[in-house]
């Protein structure tokens, strides 16, 4: 067996496993229907056969004699044999629907196992696996695995009747279904030849032309650029773009599913001599006597049914696209993925001093993949539990990175990183709670939105209550139509959509939620880059108030924020410049100081008229 | 009725337009579909002349078959390549109208209405369908060819046997019936697939899966995204079961009236009535009703599922008329702004929603000058920007532009002469080239403009950041793309704002949420630069902030607060006033103090 060979049934063996997994033993049902709605139609031929050959009999004695009773018989199992095929098929019809929606689903499942199941991200990123995830995202999305069942019946009952007609024409003679299998089997060839590569195209090359032209697509047809899109007049450009894009990769695809010409033409040659050669000996037989009608219309029949071991077209198509891509999607694996358990120990670290964790960095080093420099470089960093850190520098100074380190989506090249005394960030990671600056909007009821910070609490009405109001979104729900049902995406019925800066005072209760939870480090980016100023400035009153029960890692570009914090780091070049409280790095004269001047004496120039101002106000 | 006519006429015409050959070839696949009637007489000739031992009876018997073998092959073989291309060509243009329709739009209503989200998600998902809906039309021709001659070869025998046709019937209520469920199906499914969808996409993003890692939200997320998958799937499973049943009892009936019309046959045989031969072709024919009228039938049925996202797609086409028509104007945008903007009783309600985001604001903004809004979030602040840009229509109120209504000015005019920098800016997965250089689009390649515009926009440092320069991919998921921070992000869509070198308007809606301060400092030095630039011709700058230092240098400042205009003049006056203004800029001078 060649190697191609060996290929092909580990294909199957996906193919079969993966729907195995999704429809357990269902399949057994699913093969047996087929196995009846294939073989029906040649116990169909053969009862036809027997019903013309009882003609005679009952031409002579009429249809109630015993001799006219083999008729009657025959076209009862004739009528029997087209209702089992119709009830095999309607059954296989629904089975069908069941299996490959239950393998749609299973495809989901195991694409989110993996881009949810690493601990980090680092290894999703791996160049080399990166490219084969996209692939099989592309697959998922694409639901190339969507029809498989219906495609696997539609041709395994095509081919069980095409041997079925084999086995009866062996009894007219050897070689007459041999040569017709052969005809049919040439013209297999040219469809599989014209469309493998096809479907190979479409898998490498051509999906990566065809991701380019549906992300045109959607730029044109998504929320997301569409006020660009009409300030700017990108409406016609885009769609360019997007045509382009798109011939672009059907182009290759046409390019090679042209057809084998010659291979066509041979095929139809062969068709022509083979049926000619096979009926012109039935006919003679017959001419002869050799042959009676009634087996003559029987082999005939199978004649014809050899088709079935031709080409079938568009299902042959779906199961080749559904074998191409199987084993991409079953055997993705990424080493060390696995979801973690359902509800993870949040109780892994002792909590000491009530739940406050500690942090502490040392000699961290760590690069992008995709870089060349290192991000962070030798950064050390302690800071005792309880304690309210700001972390500041420029943009690309490695803020971010090191925030997403401490949340261990990312390990350290070099230096280590321990939370709460002896654990690993991972370990930690039940007790983190934490704001990104693309905080996510979950198009789902405000309750979610919040309550996913902390899920075992979701149910605890006071606790969101409270956790809503500290973020300074008590007022979002007052007006919200469904208060904390309320779907937060005007894409849902009864659903409400939010501001900038109202999202991020969810995103901040979520956070916040989380430390109601039990977390012991808050980790805050950005937290307050969309809120308004009386929001910001109240919050940042109550700010250690808030923190009080809590380790708090603050990162912002607000310096005015930045100063009620315990201590100010800055960050600069990846690793820590200057360390120390607001006043002593103002008197330090530094960057934090250089800074804070910067935009505070934006306000200076104006101090001058709102002295008085306000001067006139104590005074009235 | 009419409105199907006028879907089938819009996609014969689509596949037409899109490639002439290959839809004339199309057309005379039916043709092809004789081939059953036909094949069925020669089957008769053939036991015929077995019967009688006579040679040429059967010489023309297997030539006839083997003629109609190949001959369906053949066209069974070219029909399907031409199939498939046309509905791979034919579904790209229905796609690219949709795209088009939907991109061209000029409001925004269509991202926020339920109702419209659920045909635009169809839409989305129905590519295949409407690029099949040729392929459909035609095997529906096919269809009504076989099961003619089907029927007209029966009556040939005996027109008795016609009398198997009220067995088949039922087939059209049968399908007609589960198109109706059908539809029911894809209404009640499209909320749970658009939420599948956005799980889904939670699932795969970057963003979403670092929060979701932290907060442990791995299993809950997945675990909605299959139960919303499974609801989906349960109606259609539900409704498929209902479908195969009714399925199952039509096939039953016509296996009854088949029975029946073989025993006849048979009977009238056994009198001598009718040859073996006729028999026989009664089965085959029997059959062949089944095979190639009530099957296909159903599979016509399909043609329902066509015809509804014709007409969502015909329902986008008129819906676009109609706004374009009712939303553009025909005075042409001015070349300068003489007087300035007069915002007079304006009112606005965002489409579907009870609430007034705008009430009666009545304002002006003086031709050449800076002006910053402020208000807390949610005050109606980027509503009058969205009103300003025309992406929605006050709902009661004018805008007058130089005294011009601004309605009755012609849209893509006036756009062509506004610029924008959103707090929500898009971040255009292209060159960086491009994802700038679109603020212009006429100079989009550029590279001239963009460095300039960049190094206006203070942002210049992010080009050189970049592996390829210009050139480099952003956005990590393509070959050779960079992921950029959000500051980077927003840094490019600043210089994207300031591509076009004569607006009449720009917009910056929070352009600096995410630098750092010296970004920021620098930004505002050049930009107050910038801005005087544009009062030669009048033009107006709009700045939403939250920062008031940057507030300050606007010539006039309008306060909002619940709708309605609260404050309006120069930071000094404002101050002197103790209003809501003074209060907020004391509030955040003092954190600094």
């Amino acid at each position: 067996m060649t190697n191609g060979r060996w290929q092909g049934l580990a294909r199957w063996r996906a193919l079969l496993q993966l729907m195995w997994r999704a429809a357990g033993g269902r399949l057994v049902l699913f093969g047996v229907l087929i196995l009846v709605a294939g073989l029906m139609p040649t116990a169909v031929i053969l009862m036809t056969g027997a019903l013309v050959r009882a003609i005679p009999a009952a031409v002579e004695h009429g249809l109630s004699a015993p001799q006219g009773h083999a008729a009657v018989l025959a076209l009862t199992g004739l009528v029997g044999g087209l209702v089992a095929a119709s009830l095999a098929n309607s059954a296989l019809a629904y089975l069908t629907r069941v299996i490959d929606t239950a393998t749609a689903v299973e495809v989901h499942r195991l694409v989110g196992d993996v881009t949810l199941g690493t601990p980090g991200l680092a290894a999703l990123e791996d160049p080399a696996f990166a490219d084969e995830l996209q692939a099989v995202i592309d697959a998922e999305r694409r639901a190339t695995l969507r029809w498989s069942a219906a495609a696997l019946s539609g041709v395994a009952t095509t081919r069980l009747r095409g041997a079925g007609a084999f086995v009866v024409l062996l009894s007219f003679s050897w070689w007459a279904p041999f040569l017709l299998a052969a005809a049919w089997h040439l013209t297999n060839v040219v469809f599989v030849k014209a469309s493998q590569r096809g479907v190979s195209v479409q898998m490498n090359d051509g999906a990566t032309r065809m991701r380019r032209a549906e992300y045109m697509r959607s730029l044109a047809l998504e929320p997301a650029a569409a006020k660009e899109i009409r300030v700017f007049g990108l409406s016609g450009w885009v769609v360019g773009r997007y045509g382009q894009a798109w011939l672009d990769a059907l182009s290759v695809l046409w390019d090679n599913r042209r057809a084998n010409r010659s291979l066509t033409a041979a095929a139809i040659v062969a068709l022509v001599v083979s049926h000619g050669a096979v009926l012109a000996a039935m006919g003679s037989a017959a001419a002869s006597g050799a042959l009676s009608a009634a087996t003559l219309l029987v082999l005939v029949q199978a004649v014809l049914a050899t088709s079935d071991l031709g080409l079938i077209g568009d299902w042959q198509w779906s199961l080749m696209q559904s074998l191409a891509v199987v084993q991409r999607v079953t055997g993705l694996k990424v080493p060390g993925a696995a979801l973690p358990a359902a509800a993870p120990p949040r109780a892994l670290l002792a909590p000491p001093q009530g739940g406050k964790l500690s942090v502490r960095l040392d000699g961290v080093r760590f690069t992008y993949p995709s870089r060349d420099r290192a991000t962070l470089d030798g950064l050390t960093l302690e800071i005792p539990a309880g304690q309210s850190v700001a972390i500041v520098g420029e943009n690309g100074a490695g803020k971010s990175t090191l925030i997403k380190l401490l949340c261990g989506l990312y390990e350290p090249d070099a230096g280590r990183i321990t939370v709460g005394g002896s654990a690993t960030p991972l370990e930690a990671r039940g007790r983190i709670g934490v704001i990104f600056q693309d905080f996510v909007r979950y198009p789902l009821p405000l309750r979610d939105n919040v309550g996913f910070g902390h899920l075992p609490l979701i149910g605890d009405a006071a606790a969101l209550d409270a956790s809503l109001r500290d973020a300074g979104a008590g007022r979002i729900l007052s007006r919200l139509p469904n208060g904390w049902d309320t779907v937060l995406s005007r894409e849902f019925e009864g659903g409400a959509d939010l501001s900038g800066g109202q999202w991020q005072r969810v995103a901040l209760a979520r956070a916040l939620f989380a430390v109601r939870g039990g977390a012991g480090l808050l980790i805050l980016d950005e937290p307050t880059a969309a809120l308004d100023v009386r929001a910001e400035t109240e919050l940042f009153e109550r700010f250690l108030e808030l923190t009080r029960d809590v380790t708090t890692i603050l990162v912002s570009h607000r310096l005015s924020s930045v100063r009620r914090a315990d201590r100010i780091v800055v960050v600069e070049g990846g690793r820590i410049v200057e360390d120390g409280t607001h006043d002593q790095l103002m008197r330090a004269g530094g960057r934090y100081a250089e800074m804070f001047s910067l935009q505070a004496e934006r306000f200076a120039l104006a101090q001058a008229v709102a002295e008085p101002a306000a001067q006139e106000v104590c005074d009235a | 009725m009419r409105e199907q006519l006028r879907t089938v006429r819009m996609l014969v015409a689509t596949a037409w337009r899109t490639d002439p050959l290959r839809s004339a070839g199309l057309l005379l696949e039916p043709i092809g579909y004789l081939r059953f009637p036909l094949f069925a007489w020669f089957l008769k000739l053939l036991i015929e002349g077995a019967m009688r031992h006579d040679a040429r009876l059967l010489g023309i018997s297997v030539a006839g078959i083997v003629g109609t073998r190949v001959f369906g092959f053949m066209g069974s073989w070219v029909g399907a390549s031409i199939r498939i291309r046309l509905t791979e060509a034919v579904g790209f243009a229905l796609d690219r109208e949709i795209t088009r329709l939907v991109s061209g739009l000029p409001g925004l209503e269509h991202h926020e209405r339920p109702d419209y989200q659920d045909r635009l998600e169809l839409l989305r998902q129905q590519q295949g369908v409407l690029g099949g809906s040729l392929n459909t039309l035609i095997v529906t021709a096919n269809t009504v060819v076989a099961g003619v001659g089907t029927l007209a070869a029966l009556a040939l025998v005996s027109p008795w046997l016609l009398l198997v046709v009220p067995f088949a019937l039922p087939a059209l209520p049968i399908a007609a019936t589960q198109q109706r469920w059908q539809k029911e199906v894809e209404d009640r499914v499209a909320e749970p697939s658009r939420r599948s969808r956005h799980l889904r996409a939670l699932t795969v993003d970057r963003n979403a899966g670092m929060e979701m890692r932290v907060f442990g939200l791995q299993h809950e997320i997945l675990a909605r995204f299959a139960r919303s998958l499974q609801d989906t799937r349960a109606v259609v499973l539900a409704a498929a079961r209902r479908a195969v049943l009714l399925d199952g009892a039509g096939d039953l009936l016509y296996l009854a009236g088949f029975a029946g019309a073989v025993a006849y046959m048979l009977w009238r045989a056994s009198r001598g009535l009718a040859t073996a031969g006729d028999v026989v072709m009664v089965v085959y024919l029997g059959q062949q009703v089944m095979s190639s009228v009530v099957e296909p039938v159903r599979r016509v049925a399909g043609l329902g599922e066509v015809l509804r996202a014709g007409a969502r797609l015909t329902w986008l086409q008129d819906y676009a008329r109609t706004l374009g028509r009712m939303r553009n104007g025909s005075r042409p945008a001015p070349a300068r702004l003489e007087e300035g903007i007069v915002f007079d009783h304006v009112s606005f309600r965002y489409p579907g929603t009870e609430q007034w985001a705008l009430k009666d604001v009545s304002f002006r903004i003086p031709a050449g000058s800076v002006i910053a809004l402020v208000g807390e979030n949610g005050a109606g602040k980027t509503t009058l920007v969205k009103l300003l840009a025309r992406m929605y229509a006050p709902t009661e109120g004018r805008i007058l532009v130089d005294g011009v209504d601004l309605a009755e000015i012609e849209i893509e005019g006036w756009r062509a002469r506004l610029s924008a920098a959103f707090q929500d800016f898009a971040r255009m997965e292209l060159t960086a080239q491009h994802t700038v250089g679109v603020g212009d689009l006429p100079r989009v390649d550029d590279a001239g403009a963009t460095r300039a515009a960049l190094e206006r926009a203070g942002a210049a440092g992010v080009l050189a950041a970049l592996p390829a320069g210009a050139g480099t991919q952003l956005g990590a998921r393509w070959e050779g793309g960079v992921d950029l921070s959000t500051g980077q992000w927003q840094k490019l869509a600043l210089g994207r704002a300031l591509m076009r070198t004569d607006p009449l308007l720009v917009f910056f809606d929070e352009p600096t949420a995410s630098l750092d301060a010296l970004a920021e400092h620098a930004l505002f030095e050049r930009y107050a630069r910038e801005a005087r630039s544009g009062a030669g011709r009048g033009a107006v700058t709009v700045l939403v902030s939250h920062r008031f230092s940057t507030v300050r240098v606007a010539d006039l400042i309008l306060v909002i607060d619940g709708g309605g205009v609260r404050e309006l003049g120069a930071h000094d006056d404002l101050l002197q006033r103790e209003g809501l203004y003074a209060e907020l800029y004391l509030m955040q001078a003092r954190s600094y103090a």
